[in-house]
């Protein structure tokens, strides 16, 4: 009889402390919802590219779709971000960009196009100031992008990479100065890649080569 | 009498209407201009999305010339992308110049119907501090005696630059010292330089005047037809 109401008791006093888990999931849910902070969607003219009259399969890798930056007040979808200007820089690079789907694999069904254009990896890296060893924020991003023939053969890959320290001033919010770092080196990696491949001579060849196809095939 | 008095009046009233629809006219002729910070610092690069030269240039000019409106540089580093980015600027005024020159550069900066863009560049230099101040504090209460100096020199130029034909038509500059005091008897008092303050004011004031007297002498010569139909 003690037994049963112990174990009663047991369950009584357990019932709150479940209903606390499930709470507790939720709120850590709601609070991480709340804490990603939106980076601002790319800007309306897209990027001024000498484009390239190509049919080009574009595949964002996951390794460059997910990465999120997380700190204690807040969660930044780089990963997302990126895709996001990525696809009006690949939108300015070719006159045909097809998004390929993640299944199946491009490499087994990407007929009737010029090339495939991947973006492989995003890296994405960020210190906060730590009174005692830094004085200022620090972000890093980085990006892998492959161009490949349809078979799969690689033509070029370029990898581009920005990086940002800031003194942030007492009087500047920690968040709105995170998120304009972050932006700012997404900005200058993305921007170091367009000129690299605009001035890439494998790229010129490949273009040029695809163009004699089209006019004498 | 009465008469003449009142086609006296008559013309008074028709030259005050006159008048006051020609300042209209006046006001409502915009100047539109865009603003960057070149060349942008890349290690701070933070700054080439806006910053506090930029806001208190802007501010000036309008002011100064409420017909002016400045187009800030994330627009104009928006509409550039990727070409006027810190990694990616030009190095050097011939490349700048050439970077205006480009077809789709200049029909993009004139599709926002930009006929000018102000190209600012420099900042503050601190000097090493000089003097102490010396804080204690006991049972009875505490104070701080003693005086601390700092001198700084803030130099500001800018540029304007003609999107008709890619030039830089005016050169201004500003520069400004000042020093930096805190004296200490009790409680230190801080009284800043306002070196940068200063010297944006004086800049804008001066590009405010330059891009008014441009415009005025441009739109009295009569235009060049090549120019005339890129524009249309």
């Amino acid at each position: 009889m003690e037994l049963i109401e112990s174990a009663r008791f047991y369950r009584a006093l357990s019932l709150p402390f479940r209903k606390w888990r499930g709470c507790a999931a939720l709120m850590a849910l709601a609070l991480a919802a709340c804490g990603t902070v939106p980076l601002t969607p790319p800007p309306e003219d897209p990027p001024i590219f000498q484009r390239i009259d190509a049919r080009v399969g574009v595949v964002y890798a996951s390794a460059a779709r997910t990465p999120v930056l997380v700190n204690p007040i807040m969660r930044i979808e780089v990963g997302k971000a990126s895709v996001a200007r990525f696809e009006q820089v690949f939108a300015s690079m070719f006159t045909q960009p097809v998004e390929l789907p993640d299944w199946p694999p491009w490499r087994e069904s990407s007929t009737g196009l010029d090339g495939v254009i991947v973006l492989e990896q995003t890296d994405a890296e960020l210190l906060l100031t730590d009174t005692a060893n830094r004085d200022h924020d620090f972000v890093r991003i980085a990006y892998r992008v492959c161009l490949y023939e349809p078979g799969g053969i690689e033509i070029r890959c370029w990898t581009a990479s920005a990086q940002q320290r800031h003194q942030r001033r007492f009087t500047e919010s920690l968040k709105d100065c995170v998120i304009q770092e972050i932006e700012i080196t997404m900005r200058e990696a993305i921007a170091r890649f367009m000129m690299e491949a605009e001035n890439d001579s494998a790229l010129k060849d490949w273009s040029a080569r695809i163009s004699r196809q089209r006019t004498s095939p | 009498m009465m008469c003449m008095g009142l086609a006296r009046a008559l013309v008074a009233a028709s030259c005050l209407f006159c008048t006051s629809h020609l300042a209209q006219a006046e006001t409502a002729a915009a100047i539109p201009v865009g603003i960057v910070w070149w060349p942008a610092n890349s290690t701070d690069a933070l700054y080439a999305m806006g910053g506090d030269i930029e806001a208190c240039l802007t501010s000036r000019i309008r002011e100064v010339a409420p017909e002016i409106v400045v187009t800030p540089q994330r627009t104009i580093r928006d509409t550039l992308f990727p070409l006027l980015e810190p990694a990616t600027q030009p190095a050097t005024e011939a490349g700048f110049a050439a970077l205006l020159a480009r077809e789709e550069v200049r029909a993009r900066l004139v599709r926002r119907g930009l006929q000018y863009l102000i190209v600012f560049s420099g900042g503050t230099l601190e000097d090493k501090p000089g003097g102490f101040i010396l804080c204690g504090a006991g049972y009875g209460g505490g104070g701080c005696l003693g005086f601390v100096w700092q001198g700084e020199t803030t130099a500001l130029n800018a540029a304007l630059w003609s999107l008709d034909d890619s030039i830089k038509i005016r050169h201004e500059g500003a520069k400004v010292e000042g020093t930096f005091v805190m004296p200490a008897f009790i409680l230190p008092v801080p009284i800043p330089a306002r070196t940068k303050a200063q010297a944006c004011d004086e800049l804008g004031s001066r590009i405010a005047h330059a891009i008014r007297q441009t415009a005025a002498e441009h739109a009295g010569k009569p235009q060049d037809p090549e120019s005339a139909r890129q524009r249309e």
